[in-house]
């Protein structure tokens, strides 16, 4: 894989979906696949065969911990990067989603101009360190 | 015996002197005129010896003239006068032979008998034959040399002989001369002036000597030469009875000898006067009326001048009284004899002289002494001088003794082996005929034996007497009537009477007040003493209550012990006692204590429970057993083993909770604090810390158990509310700010520009609004302390650098850029670098929006002294408002609202940035200048990974910082001057708000103040200073030249140390200043720490942190150059140093003025002349941090508790 084209986002909050959408897509020119779940995430996720996951953290049924966890499981899925996207900043919770195998952690809010640039940055970063 | 008169000797005497010096006279005059004569004749052969020269002389030159010019005629002549001078030569030298015997003319006649041998040759020789070659003459001439040379030698003799007889005539003539004048002087001096003395006294004494012979008690008998008596005196006719006439004619044996009388003596007493010999001898003889009488008899025989014999003269004496003295004497002598003999075997003896040296001593007397006799007689008493006694001893003995009295006393004398012994001594002097002691008998007995049981028992009781004595319990003795006989010297202390105040009471005396320890009266009967000795028993452990004169109560515990005699009658009895007042004082002080303890125990909250060392309770309250629910066990059967199993089957992770507590067990000294749950959901604190006494012993451990149940389930709440209402916040704060985002940025389409700007401002205030509750979060974190530091070593220069580049995106915004201005390449500090790049960002990030368009952003990176690195943030925007200066790290705060809304800021920015850099040990504060700009630093303490040390908060420069507030630049730059001079560091304010400026950047000791400002009020200034809790204490010197007047009418509130009007005086500013300083430094004390493990200097530093300044000095001499440079309040030492002991120290912080206390970390306990120089000693290891601090408070004088308020 050479380049970031295909974004699964997983996040259950509606307004945030469209605005992460319009801004990976508008701005930085991926394929977005919206989850409202980890539920349906990981219905579609290998199918869709993101080259990138961005999971939101606190969603109702199953959180993105569990989510992340669950979609390891699956052998195409191994070593997609993951980036965990949360309100709450703790550094404590950043410390213990890079140990669970998370690329990266990005804080909400974030600025939608610049997501698109810091989501390639990560790819990059998790690109390079996995070869 | 044939006598001569004196004066007949006398007489005879002068004559043959005279006849001997007459005979001298005429010797010497013989001597005279022989020796005179014989001058004479010496004379007479020197002129001959002379004439016998030149006539030889004159032969040689005859004979001479002959050879050489003798004609006929004129030879025959010259050998006629040669004959004639030859034969002249040859009769004078016969002649002076017959004249005189001397030797040496005889000696020359061969000489000169050759020399004329020779000239009668030569006369004789024909004429024609004489000349010059001829024999004789050349003998002749040859001859007369030696014959003149023994002729002179003869001339020299004879010369001599002559001076000799000559000085031996004037000695003989001077000889005569005195003689005769002493045979004048003598017979004038010596012959006439005696003989008419001595005359007249053997008339006198003629007649004396019959006056004498006539009454003398004497009898005197003279009888003829046949002993027919001629004449008896008085003196006889009183002894014998028989008068003059009845007894002339008579011989005296015949009449008065009688049957007693020794035949012997009386054959004697014939026989002398057969022979005409005196006699003297004793005898008896008998009166007229037949009684016998002994005499002592004295006969002599008389001669006339002719020495024939004409009578006798027998002097008697009547002797009988003496004789019978000298029978008792002998008889007194007998029995004294057998009394010494008695003493001799008994006694040891010795007879002294008037000095007191030996003249006798017994066998006894040796045998004691070890001395042999011969080695005593002679010697001096003083050789047994033992130095037992003292001089006082000795004189009494003499001064005794020398009055003749009889002197008796117990001596230690010391024999010759050097051991002592003891002898009971009766000295007697024995007086001689002028009263006068002349010997001193000594009679001693020995007593050493006895002595040594004496002492035996004397040392025996003192000892018992001392023991008593020195016994700290009081001791009384009552006899059978109940009255106290005797007591010592604790026994009056503790009752406050005296021994004559004690002596003769009872026990029933109403003075003693006594009481039983319920307060009720003691009775006299029932006191233990008292019981001891109606009953006979020994009374234990009584405890009384007596009352001291004083009024005084006292406590005291008794035994008593009857005496017994040997039936067992009582018949006293002893108590000793002593006071335990202050045992019970302190028993019920410790009881109300322990009661106050319990109380507060069993109201606390906390569940409490006391563990001994070997794992017993020793206390728990009722709170720990509910808690627990142990209230079923009885305590006293509870073992800690039983509750700890009950407990442990309580908790969640038991095998967890039982390490930490075997952990705690095993340490004592440590402190332990841990949460734990319950099964059944509740949540213990638990605390644990040692129970170690003041003097270091381990007691056990107490447990706290604190249901926190409660409190975490509210905290759990709390730290879910905060962070749900982030997560609430953040999510609708995530669309918001997205869809603005995408607006403003264009993504679905151009905006009409009043929508843009609308849209823009939504956008802001949705950032700010995110940042906020960033910011809130922080500071939540922070003031609750959960805010995590990750300390490690970060490369200041990359984090810097890094950060720049962070915000530069953010600094072109504002068309501001950044520049790094200086740096210190890989220099280190320990810090959370995501913390400390969060108070770069914020210092940057508020730099670039006060600057002006176009401007430009200084960051720096620099050293500071004490090893501080310091990081600039310089902006020249319009400097920070001067009355938003004192407030700018506090919590939104902003100059003011209009500005913040125009900056974005939260306004707590500033605020979590000072938090963070104090978390650092750091220190962060600003320089503005309204107009010019402003500069913010934060100072960091470099990390040095090699050197291990921990770099400790800052230490500030030791000069004591002044503020001085003046508006005159002059007067400004006087007191600055002043106050440099007296050792102060200084800043000045030109402005009051200056001053708050810098009273806000800098800790002042003092500030000086000018009451006159335009446009301001100092008065105000003062109340403002007052106000503000880190100003609160400053003192203010008030210098100004309306200082008197404001005095007068503003000193009430106490607000100022001291009024100085204008001209300043100078000593009376600095003495204010001083005390100034002097006041806030004990706020802020300053401690001396030599520690050379920069570890436990750490450690402790931070644990004063809270009270004190602390400097350390890792050695001696590090510590010497301290103590001479600053001034401290106190010293903490360590005993072993790198250069030495820390005890060499003490000299040195001793000089200190004032003297400064000194703790010492000691590694074992201190001699007690060091420890009393050290205020407190305390042991590494067994010394925890409380104690460290309890102990430097106390020091300080301060209590923990109010510099806690203090420094708040």
């Amino acid at each position: 894989m050479t380049s970031l084209q295909k974004i699964l986002f997983v996040e259950d909050d509606p307004d945030i979906q469209m605005v992460a959408q319009l801004a990976l897509e508008a701005v930085g020119g991926y394929t977005v696949q919206m989850c409202s779940s980890g539920k349906e995430a990981l219905a579609v996720a290998e199918q869709f065969a993101p080259d990138l996951i961005l999971l939101d953290v606190m969603m109702p049924g199953m959180d993105g911990p569990t989510t992340l966890i669950e979609l390891r499981k699956k052998p195409s899925l191994t070593q997609t990067p993951v980036v965990f996207m949360t309100a709450r900043v703790q550094r404590h919770e950043i410390e213990q989603y890079l140990a669970m195998g998370a690329a990266d952690v990005i804080s909400k809010p974030f600025d939608p101009m610049t997501l698109s640039a810091q989501v390639a940055d990560i790819w990059v970063k998790a690109h390079e360190t996995r070869s | 015996m044939r006598m001569t008169s004196p004066i007949q000797r006398l007489t005879l005497t002068y004559i043959v002197s005279f006849v001997l010096i007459l005979g001298l006279v005429i010797s010497g005059y013989w001597l005279l005129v022989t020796f005179s004569s014989r001058l004479a004749q010496n004379d007479a052969l020197l002129e001959v010896t002379h004439q016998q020269q030149i006539r030889a002389q004159q032969v040689v030159l005859i004979a001479n003239e002959l050879v050489l010019f003798a004609d006929g005629q004129r030879a025959t002549a010259l050998r006629a006068e040669l004959r004639t001078l030859r034969s002249d030569i040859q009769r004078t030298h016969r002649q002076m032979l017959a004249t005189s015997s001397s030797p040496s003319i005889k000696q020359i006649t061969p000489t000169l008998e050759r020399f004329l041998q020779y000239v009668t040759q030569f006369i004789e020789t024909p004429s024609q034959q004489l000349n010059r070659d001829n024999l004789d003459l050349r003998a002749m001439q040859t001859n007369l040399a030696a014959l003149q040379s023994d002729l002179n030698a003869i001339s020299n003799l004879l010369l001599t002989e002559s001076q000799r007889l000559r000085d031996q005539i004037a000695l003989i003539q001077s000889s005569i001369l005195a003689i005769i004048m002493l045979l004048v002087i003598g017979s004038g001096v010596f012959v006439l002036r005696p003989f008419t003395r001595r005359a007249r006294r053997e008339a006198e004494q003629l007649q004396m000597l019959s006056l004498v012979a006539r009454f003398t008690d004497n009898a005197v008998i003279i009888t003829d030469r046949e002993g027919h008596i001629e004449w008896v005196n008085e003196g006889f006719t009183r002894i014998s009875g028989y008068t003059l006439d009845e007894v002339v004619g008579r011989k005296p044996g015949h009449f008065l000898q009688g049957p007693e009388t020794d035949p012997e003596t009386v054959k004697l007493m014939s026989q002398a006067i057969h022979n005409g010999e005196s006699i003297q001898t004793e005898i008896v003889n008998y009166t007229k009326d037949g009684r016998p009488y002994w005499l002592a008899i004295n006969i002599s025989p008389v001669y006339d001048h002719q020495h024939n014999l004409i009578r006798f003269i027998a002097i008697e004496s009547d002797i009988t009284h003496q004789k019978e003295m000298e029978r008792m004497l002998r008889a007194a002598l007998k029995e004294s004899r057998d009394v010494m003999n008695a003493l001799d075997q008994s006694a040891i003896l010795s007879i002294a002289d008037p000095e007191g040296r030996i003249l006798e001593v017994n066998e006894r007397f040796c045998t004691i002494t070890g001395y042999s006799a011969d080695e005593l007689i002679g010697q001096d008493h003083r050789i047994f001088k033992s130095g037992v006694h003292p001089p006082e001893f000795f004189a009494d003995l003499w001064q005794t003794i020398k009055a003749g009295r009889i002197w008796r006393n117990e001596i230690c004398n010391r024999a010759k082996d050097g051991h002592l012994f003891w002898v009971d001594t009766t000295i007697v002097p024995v007086i001689g005929e002028d009263g006068q002691p002349e010997r001193y008998l000594a009679v001693r007995f020995d007593i050493t034996a006895r002595k040594k049981s004496e002492e035996q028992l004397r040392a025996s009781e003192t000892r018992y007497r001392s023991v008593i004595t020195a016994m700290s319990e009081g001791i009384v003795v009552m006899n059978k009537s109940g009255i106290i006989e005797t007591c010592n010297a604790s026994a009056e202390h503790i009752l406050g009477l005296s021994y004559d105040q004690l002596i003769g009471r009872t026990s029933f005396d109403p003075r003693w007040q006594a009481i039983r320890e319920d307060g009720s009266p003691f009775p006299g009967e029932e006191h233990p003493i008292m019981v001891s000795l109606t009953t006979g028993q020994p009374q234990q452990d009584v405890i009384m209550g007596i009352h001291k004169p004083n009024g005084e109560l006292t406590w005291i515990s008794i035994n008593s012990q009857p005496l017994c005699d040997d039936h067992g009658q009582v018949y006293a009895a002893v108590a000793s006692f002593h006071d335990i007042t202050a045992r019970r004082n302190a028993e019920r002080e410790l009881r109300f204590q322990k009661t106050l303890l319990e109380c507060q125990t069993e109201a606390s909250p906390d569940g409490v429970l006391v563990v001994s060392p070997d794992r017993r309770w020793l206390y728990a309250n009722r709170r720990f057993l509910e808690m627990w629910h142990l209230t079923e066990l009885p305590v006293h059967a509870t073992t800690c083993a039983v509750s700890m199993e009950k407990m442990l089957a309580q908790v969640c992770e038991p095998e967890r909770v039982r390490n930490e507590i075997e952990e705690l067990y095993a340490n004592p000294q440590l402190t332990g604090k841990a949460e734990i749950e319950l099964k059944d959901g509740r949540t213990f604190e638990r605390y644990s810390a040692p129970v170690i006494s003041a003097e270091g012993e381990y007691y056990g451990r107490v447990w706290f158990f604190r249901d926190v149940t409660e409190r975490r389930a509210i905290e759990r709440m709390k730290n879910e509310f905060v962070a749900v209402v982030s997560h609430e916040l953040r999510t609708p704060l995530t669309s918001i700010r997205g869809s603005l985002g995408l607006l403003a940025g264009g993504v679905v389409g151009e905006l009409p520009p009043r929508a843009a700007s609308m849209i823009d401002i939504a956008l802001k205030n949705s950032e700010r609004l995110i940042r906020l509750i960033n910011d809130i979060l922080d500071i939540e974190k922070i003031e609750s302390g959960k805010m995590v530091f990750k300390f490690q070593p970060v490369v200041l220069d990359e984090l810097v650098r890094q950060t720049i580049e962070a915000n530069r995106g953010f600094a072109q915004q504002y068309n501001v850029t950044l520049e790094l201005t200086a740096t210190l390449p890989g220099v280190q500090v320990y810090a959370d670098p995501d913390r400390i790049t969060q108070v770069f960002t914020n210092l940057i990030s508020n730099a670039i929006k006060f600057s002006p368009p176009g401007g430009k952003v200084e960051i720096a990176i620099g050293r500071e002294p004490h090893g501080r690195l310091r990081v600039t943030v310089t902006d020249y925007g319009p400097g920070i408002p001067v009355e938003f200066r004192s407030r700018i790290f506090q919590k939104f705060a902003q100059a003011d609202s209009s500005n913040t809304r125009q900056q974005g800021g939260t306004g707590l920015g500033l605020s979590i940035s000072r938090a963070i850099v104090e978390r650092h040990g750091g220190q962060i504060g600003f320089v503005t200048a309204t107009g010019v700009g402003t500069t913010f630093y934060v100072d960091l303490a470099e990390y040095r990974p090699h050197t291990a040390t921990i770099s400790l908060p800052p230490a500030q420069s030791h000069a004591p910082r002044i503020l001085i507030c003046e508006d005159d630049p002059d007067i400004a730059a006087l007191l600055a001057l002043i106050l440099q001079q007296a050792g102060y560091a200084t800043d000045v304010a030109y402005s009051l708000a200056e001053a708050r400026n810098l009273l806000n950047q800098h800790e002042y000791r003092a500030l000086t103040l000018d009451l006159i400002w335009p446009n301001e009020d100092s008065r105000a200034f003062i109340r403002e200073i007052r106000q503000q809790s880190h100003t609160r204490h400053l003192p203010i010197v008030v210098v100004s030249a309306r200082a008197g007047e404001e005095q007068m009418l503003n000193n009430a509130d106490g607000d100022v140390v001291d009024w100085l009007s204008k001209p300043i005086d100078q000593q009376r500013l600095l003495t204010a200043l001083r005390r100034a300083v002097q006041r806030t430094r004990a706020t802020r004390p300053h401690i001396l720490h030599v520690e050379d493990d920069g570890d436990v200097a750490a450690i402790i530093g931070l644990l004063l942190d809270e009270i004190a300044d602390v400097t350390t000095a890792s050695t001696i001499s590090e510590a010497q150059t301290l103590l001479k440079e600053q001034s401290f309040d106190l010293v903490i030492l360590d005993q072993i140093l790198p250069d030495g002991n820390g005890i060499e120290l003490l000299p040195l912080i001793e000089q200190q003025q004032p003297p400064l206390p000194i703790i010492l970390f000691s590694v074992r306990d201190l001699e007690p002349e060091i420890a009393s120089r050290v205020a407190v000693t305390m042991v590494k290891s067994r010394t925890t941090n409380t104690e460290l601090i309890t102990a430097v408070s106390r020091l300080l004088d301060q209590t923990p508790k109010t510099i806690k308020e203090e420094s708040l």
